[in-house]
């Protein structure tokens, strides 16, 4: 991504890879809600607020691809965590296809030179 | 750290705020992003250092709402899932329910609640299943062996070592099984769940007999009575179409061979001459060698025994009901109510006072 992009524009564009991104980071390791956040913004996507991958979280878990499961943290109260369903990494699959194959031709689309 | 007072009011009245602008949403699409968003926010709020609230890290409600409103939206709920979520959302009350049940159990008992109680009786529960499962092995293992073999492991020295040795493996197993399974999540765990029901349900059928007190036959006799349908049959009584008992019927088959139906030796009390005085010659006993001697052309004369000694036919039965055939006959049948032919009625009148003092004695004449 370029640098220059207006952040509201990075949102937008974010907006319609929050599954994947979401589905990626718990592919690694299981996490609850505010600690995916932190992860996510460790990796630098940090204009997505805490609503948007708390909603995704409950969609994806709606649509059967997450399932949760509750632990005792050592301070604070009780934390939610999800994990990957076997859909869940299916869908993964399929969608990181697609993405790898939408990237490859946005990359080939802009590097062909401009004409003119 | 952990949640304040405050801290909890502040989410409270964050959720509501949320809550509020999330109005338009699908019932169920809001209930479930509410049912968590507690938890959520409680997490949220545990991260917080003490001078910061949460609208500080989340941005306003309104704005919180907008953002799940645009991530939370599903066009299309699988039908799979939609049935499991109805399905849990019309058990919910009932359950709930059930867990505030087994709460004040658990209580009662002297526990902090169900969960702590179940965490106390899991030890139990893997010795039990062990348990259980050596007694399915065992009881199979002895009823194959028992049709093979024909010796019965129960009762004897070896099968008690057997059973003790199964025992001690099977519970030792399931303790194992149960200490690993603690760490299993999802599918495994379910499996186990599955696994314990079913051990337990197949030991309730296998050894519902034990309950009920009813030994599941194995084998049924079927031979006995293939040869004589009558070979039960002791006496034969005839009645008229009136419902009269007939006395002295002979029995023939269509070739006009005596049908010789019943043991005239069974009565209880001594008979008559089974084959009628006037058919018989002189010198018959009551013994089969001299019966032998007789003119058997016209077989038995039924009835057998003396009318109503024996009660084969109870008056019910006699085609006009309610017409006594003892009371018909007098001259066959005994005037006692208990049937007994005339010789004993003469004794039991003199003893039956001796037993028992009759409220009025007057009415005896023997007295």
């Amino acid at each position: 991504m370029h640098g220059t992009v207006d952040s509201v524009d990075r949102s937008q564009l974010l907006k319609g890879l929050l599954d994947i991104i979401v589905l990626r980071v718990l592919d690694r390791q299981d996490g609850y809600g505010y600690e995916i956040l932190n992860r996510l913004r460790a990796a630098g996507f940090d204009e997505l607020g805490d609503a948007s991958v708390y909603g995704t979280l409950r969609r994806l878990y709606r649509a059967g691809y997450l399932s949760t499961y509750v632990q005792p943290s050592e301070s604070g109260p009780h934390r939610k965590y999800y994990s990957l369903t076997e859909p869940g990494r299916k869908y993964l699959r399929q969608a990181r296809d697609a993405w790898e194959d939408v990237s490859a031709k946005m990359r080939v689309l802009f590097d062909a030179p401009p004409k003119g | 750290m952990t949640t304040t007072p405050d801290r909890s009011t502040e989410i409270a009245s964050y959720l509501a705020a949320v809550e509020r602008h999330l109005g338009d949403l699908p019932t169920h699409i809001r209930q479930d992003l509410m049912s968590e968003l507690d938890t959520h926010l409680s997490e949220v709020a545990a991260d917080l250092g003490p001078g910061a609230a949460l609208r500080d890290l989340l941005g306003s409600p309104e704005a919180y709402a907008r953002e799940l409103r645009d991530t939370a939206e599903v066009d299309k709920e699988p039908v799979g899932i939609r049935m499991r979520r109805k399905l849990s959302e019309t058990a919910a009350p009932a359950l709930d329910r059930l867990r505030g049940a087994a709460d004040r159990y658990a209580v009662s008992t002297g526990h902090a609640d169900a969960a702590e109680l179940r965490e106390r009786l899991r030890p139990g529960w893997w010795v039990l299943r062990g348990a259980i499962v050596a007694a399915l092995f065992v009881y199979w293992l002895s009823a194959a062996q028992y049709g093979v073999t024909g010796y019965s492991i129960f009762g004897s020295i070896p099968g008690l070592l057997l059973m003790i040795a199964v025992l001690l493996v099977c519970v030792w197993a399931s303790m194992r099984l149960g200490a690993k399974s603690m760490d299993w999540r999802g599918r495994r765990r379910r499996w186990m769940i599955a696994g314990g029901i079913a051990i337990v349900a197949l030991a309730g059928y296998q050894f519902s007999w034990l309950l009920t007190g009813i030994v599941p036959v194995r084998y049924i006799e079927t031979a006995s009575q293939s040869g004589d349908p009558y070979g039960y049959v002791s006496d034969v009584y005839a009645y008229d179409e009136n419902g009269n008992l007939l006395t002295g019927v002979y029995l023939f088959d269509q070739d006009g061979n005596p049908l010789w139906i019943g043991d005239p030796y069974n009565c209880p009390v001594a008979t008559a001459n089974p084959f009628d005085a006037e058919s018989t010659v002189e010198g018959y006993d009551q013994y089969g060698n001299a019966v032998e001697n007789i003119d058997d052309s016209y077989g038995y004369q039924y009835p057998l025994c003396v009318a109503g000694s024996e009660p084969t036919m109870p008056p019910g039965e006699t085609p006009m009901p309610g017409d006594d055939p003892t009371a018909a006959f007098p001259e066959t049948a005994a005037p006692g109510e208990d049937g007994t032919p005339s010789e004993t009625p003469t004794g039991e009148p003199a003893t039956t006072p001796e037993e028992s003092p009759s409220p009025t004695p007057g009415d005896d004449p023997t007295e």
